[in-house]
C-alpha cells in the first residue's frame, strides 16, 4: 500500500502491506519500553486514575513527556523526535498496559488533535513557543470544536472572533462543550468564526475572558478531564491566530483524521487487554469443577476475540505504514513537509476512518464478551471487567461517531472513484466478466480458497457499487440507507484483503505463520458473511419495484463457482489451542 | 569515575518452567527474557553517581545470544558502552567460573567500582560480585541498600544487616557493590535513549578471545526437578512427652532430617 484505498483495487496476491511483522529493532525496543513503562508505572495507580486524580495524571503524564512518549510527531527542533507514525501507534497500543483508559484518552487528545494543529499550521513563533512544553508534558493541550449546536455538524459553529478596535486582539464569544482535558489544560486550540469565516487560534492561560465550567459526570473514563468553555469576550493576541482566517475547516478535518488512526490504536490495545484480562479470569474461576475456560461455549468467546484483535492490528498498523511509506523520502527539515504529510493523510482518509470503526468494535466486542466471561463479578466494580464496559463505550462516538465515519468510508470511495484517484471504475469493467480471477499463488497455497474468497468480495463489492452509480449518481453520498451497507462491504473487504496480504508476507517458517493462516481463515469466513449479506440488502433496495432476480441470480451463480465451505469449529478449536498454551493473546 | 555493571538475563517471573531434555537447564520456548530485577537497581546506582560525578558505565553480561539484549537495554538507558561475553562453552556456569571470566575480561579496565545485583532471580546464589572481588583483589560490600560518594578514591555504602538492622561502612576504590532491591527508583528507557543506542559500542568476547584453558567450577548441577508435592497430613496425638518421642521418630528415620 502507499495509496490510499489501494486495498479496495489492489488484488490479493498483489500489492504490498505494513505490519508489525516488519517492525525495525527500534520499534520492538519501543515496544518493550511503553509496556514496562504501563506495566510497572501506571498500572499499580491505575484505581486512583480512574478518580479524576489531576495531580497524579500530571505528574505521570509529565513523566511520559521525559521518555519521549508525547513528543514523537513533533519536530526536533521543537523538543520532539520527529519519529514515524508507526512509532506513535505503538506507543498510543502499548500504554494500554497499563490498564487505564482514562490515562490514555488524556494522552490521545494531547498527542493528536490537541497539539497537531500547531505542528502542522503553526508559525515559527507558535511553535517555538509552545510545542517544547507541549513535548515534555510541562504543558497539557487540548481542543475545542463541538458547541452544543455543532456536534456531528461540526460546521454548523455559532462561536465568533472579532478583532478588537486596536486591531491587537480577537475577542473570542461564545461556548465550546465536551472539551477533553478541558480543566487541566495549559492550552487549547480552538475555533470561532471570523465575519463568518472559520478560524483557529491557539487560548493559553493569559488569556482572560477563558472561562473554564464545571467537569462533566461521565459514563465511564471519569479520570479525565471534560468541560465547558465559556468565552466571554475571550482575548486572544492576534499572533495566537492559527493559520489564516478561514482555514479553520480545514485544519479541523485534517487533524480530525489523526484523531482517527490514534484511536484506532488505543482502541486495539484495549482489545488485547480486555482479552487478556478475561483469560486469567477464565483460568482461574472453577464452575462443575473445572476452570470456565474448560467449557467450549467460552472457548468460542476466545476465538472470536482473538481474530477481532488481529484484524484491528492489522488494519491499524497498514494504515501508519502505508502512511510513512509514502513520507519515507521526504525530510523532515524540507519545508513543505507538513503540508506533504497532511495530504497523504488526508489521503488515507479511508484508512483513519477504517481503523477507528473495526478497532473501536473490536474493542467494544471484546469488552462485552469479558464481562460475559467474568459472569457476576463483570458486573461488580471491584473487577476490571465493569470499568472497562463504561470506558469503552465513548470510543464509537468521540473523534466522529462510528455513523460519521461509516459515511466518510463510503462517500470516500465514491469521490475517489469519480475523480478517478484509483482505478475503481476500470475493475468495475474487469471484474464484470471475471469475478474470480486467476491468482498467482499456488493452488496448493494454504489459504487458496480464501484468496478466491475475497476476490469474489472485490467483484460483488464492483457489481453492486456500480448498479448504486448508476441508480444515484453522484446523490449516493446523500443515501445514507445505501451508504451505510456500502461502508460495511467496504470494511468487510479491508478486514479480509489487508489480512490476507499481511499473513502471506509472514515468512512460512515463522512460528506465528500457521497460527495466522487460521485466524484470516477465521476472518475472512465471518467477513464473507457480512459482505455477502450487505450486498443483497443493497442489490434489493436497487432493484425496489423491479425484479432483482437478475442480479441475484448473477452473484448467486458465481457464489456458487467458489465451491467455498468453511469450517468454523475447527478454526475457533485451533485458535483457542494456541491462545491456551500461551496464556495472553499471542500474535504480537 | 569509570564503572561496571554486572546484569543478567533471566527469564521473567511469569515465564513456564519446563525442564529441558538435559535434565540441567530450562527449555527457552514460551519463555519471555527480562533484566534481573537487582541488576536494574544496580545500573540505576551507576547512573545517579555518574550523573553526579561523570564518569563511564560500561554493562557486561555473559550469556546466550539472546542475552545481547539487556546490554543493549541498559545502554538505552543511559550506559556508555557493553561488553557482551558469548560462547557455547560458557552455558550452565557456576557463580565461580562466572566470576573467573568476569574477572579476566574486566581486569585491565581498571573500574573504580563494579556493581552487581544481589542475587539473580533464577539462581539465587548471590556469590558472583563477591568472588570476582576475590580476583580482582578490590573491596567489596554485599546488600547495599544506600551510597553516598566520598571522593575519588572512596565511597560509604550502607548495607542491609539482618532483622531490620542496616550498617554504614567506608569503602577504598576499586570495590565491587553488590545492590539490593529498592536502594533507588530505576528509570525507563526514553524513546531517545533508545535510538540513541544503536550508536554505542558493544564488544563482543567469546572464549577464543580469553586465555583461559579451562573454566574453573566448584558446583556442577547434576540434575534439576520441580520439587514434589504430596498432600500428606498425619496427626500425632497423646500426651505433650509421646507427641515429642513419636515426633522424633518420625522426623529421624521417616523423613530421615535429624
Ligand atoms: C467524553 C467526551 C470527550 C470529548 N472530547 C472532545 C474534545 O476534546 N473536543 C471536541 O471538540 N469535542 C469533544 N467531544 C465531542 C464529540 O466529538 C461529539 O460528542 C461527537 O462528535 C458527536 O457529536 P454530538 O455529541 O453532538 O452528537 P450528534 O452529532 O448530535 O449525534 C447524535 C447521533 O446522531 C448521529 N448522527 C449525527 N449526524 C449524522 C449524520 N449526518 N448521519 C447519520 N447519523 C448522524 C450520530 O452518529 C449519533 O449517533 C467529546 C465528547 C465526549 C462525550
Amino acid at each position: 500500500m502507499k495509496r490510499g484505498g489501494d486495498f479496495i483495487v489492489s488484488p490479493v496476491d498483489k500489492g504490498w502491506v505494513f505490519s508489525r511483522e516488519q517492525f525495525t529493532e527500534d520499534h520492538k525496543m519501543f515496544v518493550e519500553a511503553v509496556r514496562e513503562f504501563g506495566r510497572d508505572r501506571v498500572s499499580p495507580v491505575k484505581e486512583d486514575l480512574n478518580k479524576l486524580n489531576r495531580d497524579l495524571s500530571r505528574e505521570i503524564f509529565r513523566e511520559m513527556g521525559e521518555l519521549g512518549f508525547l513528543g514523537i510527531d513533533f519536530p526536533e527542533k521543537h523538543g520532539g523526535l520527529s519519529l514515524d507514525k508507526v512509532t506513535t501507534t505503538i506507543v498510543a497500543e502499548n500504554l494500554m498496559s497499563g490498564g487505564n483508559a482514562s490515562l490514555l484518552v488524556t494522552f490521545s487528545d494531547h498527542t493528536g488533535i490537541a497539539t497537531l494543529p500547531i505542528i502542522w499550521y503553526g508559525s515559527e513563533e507558535q511553535k517555538a513557543k509552545y510545542l517544547p512544553k507541549l513535548a515534555n508534558g510541562e504543558w497539557m493541550g487540548s481542543f475545542a470544536l463541538t458547541e452544543p449546536g455543532a456536534g456531528s455538524d461540526v460546521m454548523s459553529a455559532k462561536v465568533t472572533a472579532r478583532l478588537n478596535e486596536e486591531g491587537t486582539h480577537y475577542l473570542l464569544n461564545g461556548t465550546k462543550i465536551f472539551v477533553t482535558n478541558g480543566s487541566w489544560a495549559d492550552t487549547s486550540v480552538t475555533f470561532a468564526k471570523v465575519d463568518g469565516k472559520y478560524t483557529a487560534f491557539i487560548l493559553d492561560k493569559n488569556c482572560e475572558g477563558w472561562v473554564i465550567g464545571p467537569e462533566e459526570h461521565k459514563m465511564g473514563i471519569k479520570g479525565s478531564s471534560t468541560c465547558t468553555f465559556f468565552y466571554e469576550d475571550c482575548k486572544v493576541p492576534v499572533e495566537n491566530r492559527l493559520g489564516e482566517v478561514g482555514q479553520g475547516t480545514a485544519i479541523a478535518l485534517n487533524v480530525l483524521y489523526t484523531g482517527r488512526y490514534k484511536l484506532g490504536a488505543t482502541t486495539m490495545g484495549g482489545s488485547k487487554y480486555a482479552l487478556n484480562i478475561a483469560l486469567n479470569y477464565a483460568f482461574e474461576r472453577e464452575q462443575f469443577n473445572r476452570p470456565i475456560a474448560e467449557f467450549a461455549m467460552i472457548k468460542r468467546k476466545f476465538a472470536q476475540m482473538v481474530v477481532r484483535s488481529w484484524e484491528a492490528d492489522t488494519i491499524c498498523y497498514i494504515t501508519v505504514g502505508s502512511i510513512d511509506k509514502a513520507m519515507e523520502n521526504i525530510k523532515p527539515d524540507d519545508p513543505d513537509y507538513y503540508v506533504i504529510l497532511q495530504k497523504i493523510i488526508e489521503d488515507h482518509g479511508i484508512e483513519a476512518s477504517l481503523s477507528k470503526v473495526v478497532a473501536s468494535e473490536a474493542m467494544a466486542y471484546n469488552i462485552d464478551e469479558a464481562v460475559q466471561i467474568f459472569g457476576g463479578a463483570g458486573y461488580i466494580e471491584d473487577y476490571p471487567a465493569s470499568v472497562m464496559y463504561r470506558d469503552e463505550r465513548i470510543n464509537r462516538i468521540f473523534e466522529g461517531t462510528n455513523e460519521i465515519n461509516r459515511l466518510i468510508i463510503g462517500s470516500t470511495t465514491l469521490k475517489k472513484a469519480i475523480l478517478e484517484e484509483i482505478p475503481i471504475r476500470e475493475m468495475i469493467g474487469e471484474r464484470e466478466t471475471n469475478w474470480i480471477p486467476e491468482l498467482a499463488l499456488a493452488p496448493e497455497f494454504p489459504l487458496y480458497k480464501e484468496a478466491q474468497v475475497i476476490e469474489y468480495s472485490r467483484s460483488l463489492l464492483f457489481y453492486v457499487l456500480n448498479q448504486l452509480i448508476l441508480k444515484y449518481g453522484q446523490d449516493l453520498k446523500n443515501e445514507q440507507w445505501a451508504l451505510e451497507p456500502l461502508a460495511n462491504m467496504l470494511i468487510a473487504l479491508a478486514v479480509m484483503d489487508t489480512g490476507f496480504k499481511r499473513c502471506r508476507l509472514i515468512p512460512e517458517n515463522d512460528a506465528n505463520r500457521s497460527a495466522t493462516e487460521v485466524v484470516v481463515k477465521l476472518s475472512v469466513m465471518d467477513h464473507f458473511e457480512d459482505l455477502y449479506s450487505a450486498a443483497i440488502d443493497l442489490l434489493q433496495l436497487v432493484s425496489k419495484g423491479t425484479d432483482s432476480r437478475v442480479h441475484l441470480d448473477k452473484v448467486e451463480a458465481q457464489k456458487k463457482l467458489l465451491d467455498y465451505v468453511p469450517d468454523r469449529i475447527a478454526c475457533q478449536q485451533t485458535i483457542v489451542d494456541l491462545l491456551y498454551r500461551h496464556k495472553q493473546y499471542f500474535l504480537d | 569515575m569509570k564503572s561496571c555493571v554486572l546484569i543478567k538475563q533471566v527469564p521473567d517471573g511469569d515465564s513456564p518452567v519446563v525442564i529441558a531434555d538435559d535434565q540441567v537447564s530450562l527449555k527457552g520456548e514460551g519463555i519471555t527474557w527480562t533484566t534481573n530485577e537487582t541488576d536494574g537497581y544496580a545500573l540505576e546506582e551507576a547512573l545517579l553517581l555518574k550523573e553526579a560525578h561523570g564518569g563511564e558505565v560500561v554493562v557486561c553480561t555473559i550469556g546466550k545470544d539472546s542475552a545481547l539484549q539487556v546490554v543493549k537495554d541498559a545502554l538505552a538507558k543511559g550506559a556508555d558502552r557493553g561488553i557482551f561475553i558469548t560462547d557455547p562453552k560458557f552455558d550452565n556456569l557456576d557463580s565461580f567460573g562466572k566470576a573467573a571470566i568476569f574477572a579476566q575480561v574486566l581486569k585491565d579496565e581498571n573500574f573504580d567500582l563494579i556493581f552487581s545485583g544481589l542475587q539473580s532471580d533464577n539462581s539465587s546464589n548471590a556469590q558472583t560480585g563477591l568472588i570476582l572481588a576475590e580476583f580482582l583483589g578490590t573491596s567489596h560490600a554485599t546488600m547495599v541498600i544506600g551510597t553516598e560518594w566520598i571522593d575519588e578514591s572512596r565511597i560509604k555504602v550502607n548495607r542491609e544487616l539482618e532483622a531490620g538492622w542496616f550498617r554504614w561502612t567506608e569503602l577504598d576504590f576499586p570495590a565491587s557493590l553488590t545492590i539490593q532491591s529498592g536502594i533507588n527508583k530505576p528509570r525507563y528507557a526514553s524513546l531517545r535513549g533508545i535510538m540513541l543506542m544503536k550508536k554505542k559500542p558493544i564488544a563482543t568476547v567469546t572464549a577464543e578471545d580469553l586465555a583461559m584453558d579451562e573454566i574453573p567450577a566448584l558446583s556442577h548441577i547434576k540434575k534439576l526437578y520441580v520439587p514434589r508435592k504430596t498432600k500428606e497430613t498425619v496427626f500425632i496425638s497423646g500426651s505433650p512427652e509421646e507427641i515429642v518421642t513419636q515426633l522424633t521418630d518420625k522426623l529421624e528415620n521417616e523423613i530421615k532430617v535429624l
